[in-house]
């Protein structure tokens, strides 16, 4: 660069550089902007059932959404996270229901989302499928398999007798603690070890990582893993608070993740820029968008409608800092 | 290339493009006869049959239009629902027969694909995200609009011609033909193909991407609509639906699309996703007259997915181990000899 143009960039403002801050700000202002409006609509004072709910429907979505945040950092999408947690409650029932008790059942939960993501990992590293194309087929998987798993069934419950046990864990002290504790582990996993660092470097050129030594397959591997212990975490809060599954559990789930993720200022192209609050700053707008939205009356298909137009606003102003000159497009196959 | 060696080559490449649908249909039929089951083991179930053709050929016309172009669009569902909808009322409430009715999904769809190609423009951002929020934003609105209810034209027989088996053929053949002149004869075809296989060059080239894209947008709506307007006028309703629910039908084309994948290295890609259309027909079926349960079924067909995707990503790594592998053994040979 030279000297005139240093000089003409130190005194103008460019204006790239402002909507890349605001960018970065957007997502903190959004969700600040959304805790004064849900402490208007209830006139300055949340009641405990405001707010347990609150953290009902935060703590899946914000524990998927962070876990979710190291396969977004690659560049990629997994869209089979809400099924996969779904076919994870639903092994877990079973095994509750065939008296491994709460530890058993939060195992099986953790292991089977941990499976799903091996699974993944090892068609996206190993065999070389491109990763989000390789989702949605697992996704068709892993919704035939949860629809064999109930039997024909409309749902499987937790059994009556043995009920007491989870209704115990049904505390949103509980959950938060779940939601905190994973967040604090993946924040040093992703800002302060290699792995986090290597997934960023990745996400940015996978090339250049490839060329400064990081296994590819390792590090896919080790991402999945990650991702698939928040899908059984999620499986098991899910549990605690419905025990029962049903067949339409987890349909949305893992669309609504890709869109805390976004929600949150995750850059869409992953890469260094990557942020591990984003899923969670994400899912706390999202759940608080819905309950405003509710609070004021609003019926369920307008709601929707309000999400998406706020969806797009966000997008749009967090993407000023990606425009390029050709249309975005992805190799698909 | 003489005329002798162009109809030999043509007339190869037919029979290796049929070979796909033909062998998984005697495989079928052989299954049935095993099982000591008839193929089509219910009345009506040939209608049934071309009607899932139908359904998955336009589904998969749509989607394979924008993903051979490197996007994803989520809306696709929520634009056939949204278009049933809309296309619905209007068709009740200003007295239409099915023609008609046919005609105002096609506007409808095209002018939902439209909006959601002019989001995309103006984003340019992963199509992806941009479609995630068109689908919420079209199912909210079919919710919003019908109060939930969806439309339901069951009882106004003049608009429920549209799906028996000559007029399905003809939207099935219409739909072929079309796609076929578009992407082959067309000045918007050939960009079509240029972005497609080299957006960069295309793009410094001096060819605008952006009316190209804007064109498939619309296209793609008006494809999905006629999804929308076979499902309408086959079970008489269209239900609305929320959460992203829509995205499934998407999903479910992208079996024949990747059956066609494989079967257009010998014949057109719009010809070869028919096939593929038909191919996953004949194995839903076969399955399904043997006793296989739905769920058995779609577990079988997605095991076949990943099995197709698995092959799309390594054939070329497979061929070139086995290569690898036959020089090992004739240089082994000819050093033991």
């Amino acid at each position: 660069m030279s000297a005139e143009t240093v000089t003409a960039s130190k005194k103008g403002i460019d204006l790239r550089v402002v909507m890349g801050m605001l960018r970065r700000l957007l997502p903190f202002a959004g969700l600040a902007l959304l805790i004064v409006l849900y402490l208007i609509s209830t006139n300055f004072r949340p009641t405990s059932l405001h707010i347990q709910t609150f953290i009902d429907q935060v703590a899946t979505m914000a524990i998927m959404s962070t876990g979710a945040v190291f396969i977004f950092s690659l560049g990629s999408f997994d869209i089979s996270l809400g099924v996969g947690a779904a076919v994870s409650v639903c092994l877990g029932i079973m095994a509750y229901n065939a008296g491994a008790g709460v530890v058993g059942m939060f195992l099986v939960c953790l292991v089977v989302g941990m499976a799903i993501g091996f699974v993944n990992s090892v068609l996206s590293a190993v065999f070389r499928m491109p990763v989000f194309v390789m989702t949605i087929a697992m996704m068709s998987v892993l919704t035939a398999t949860l629809q064999i798993l109930l039997g024909g069934k409309t749902d499987l419950r937790v059994t009556t007798t043995m009920v007491e046990p989870i209704k115990a864990l049904d505390n949103p002290y509980l959950r938060l603690g779940f939601v905190l504790v994973f967040f604090l582990i993946c924040l040093v996993l992703f800002n302060f070890t290699k792995m986090g660092r290597r997934n960023k470097v990745l996400g940015g050129n996978p090339k250049v990582a490839e060329q400064t030594g990081i296994s590819i397959a390792k590090q896919t591997i080790l991402t999945f893993l990650i991702s698939g212990s928040a899908v059984g975490i999620a499986a098991f809060l899910l549990i605690a608070r419905s025990r029962a599954v049903t067949a339409n559990t987890g349909v949305s789930l893992g669309m609504d993740v890709m869109m805390a993720i976004v929600f949150g200022g995750m850059p869409l192209a992953g890469g260094a820029y990557s942020k591990i609050s984003a899923g969670i700053i994400g899912s706390f707008s999202m759940v608080l968008l819905s309950q405003i939205l509710t609070m004021q009356g609003i019926t369920t298909g307008w709601s929707q409608v309000y999400k998406a137009v706020l969806f797009l606003a966000v997008v749009f102003v967090a993407s000023f800092s990606y425009r390029e000159k050709m249309l975005s497009r992805a190799e698909m196959f | 290339m003489n005329d002798a060696n162009r109809v030999k080559r043509l007339l190869k490449n037919a029979g290796l493009s049929l070979a796909v649908p033909v062998a998984t249909l005697a495989l079928m039929l052989i299954i049935c006869e095993l099982k000591g089951v008839p193929f089509w083991a219910e009345q009506g179930g040939f209608r049934a049959f071309l009607y899932a053709v139908c359904m998955s050929a336009f589904s998969a016309f749509a989607l394979g239009l924008h993903l051979f172009a490197g996007r994803f669009d989520f809306s696709l569902g929520a634009t056939a629902v949204l278009a049933g909808i809309i296309s619905g009322r209007i068709a009740i409430e200003t007295g239409m027969n099915s023609f008609t009715m046919l005609l105002t999904f096609v506007g409808v769809g095209a002018a939902l694909g439209a909006v959601s190609g002019v989001l995309y423009l103006l984003f340019n951002l992963p199509p992806m995200i941009t479609s995630l929020g068109v689908a919420l934003a079209y199912e909210g609105l079919g919710y919003g609009i019908s109060s939930g209810k969806g439309v339901n034209i069951s009882l106004v027989p003049e608009l429920l011609g549209g799906t028996g088996i000559t007029p399905m053929l003809l939207l099935l053949g219409a739909g072929l033909v079309i796609m076929y002149v578009v992407l082959n004869f067309t000045r918007f075809g050939f960009n079509y193909r240029a972005i497609q296989f080299g957006q960069k060059i295309a793009v410094d080239t001096g060819l605008n991407e952006k009316t190209n894209a804007f064109v498939c947008y619309m296209m793609c709506g008006a494809l999905v609509a006629m999804v929308g307007f076979l499902r309408l006028s086959y079970n008489g309703t269209q239900t609305a639906q929320l959460s992203l629910g829509t995205s499934a039908a998407v999903f479910s084309a992208m079996l024949p699309l990747f059956i066609g994948g494989v079967v257009a290295r010998f014949c057109d890609q719009n010809i070869a996703i028919v096939l593929g259309c038909i191919t996953t027909a004949i194995i839903s079926q076969g399955l399904a007259s043997i006793g296989v349960t739905l769920q058995q079924r779609s577990l079988i067909t997605s095991f076949l997915m990943i099995a197709i995707l698995m092959y799309s990503a390594n054939g070329e790594r497979v061929k070139a181990w086995l290569a690898k592998r036959r020089l090992q053994r004739v240089a082994a040979a000819s050093v033991a000899a």
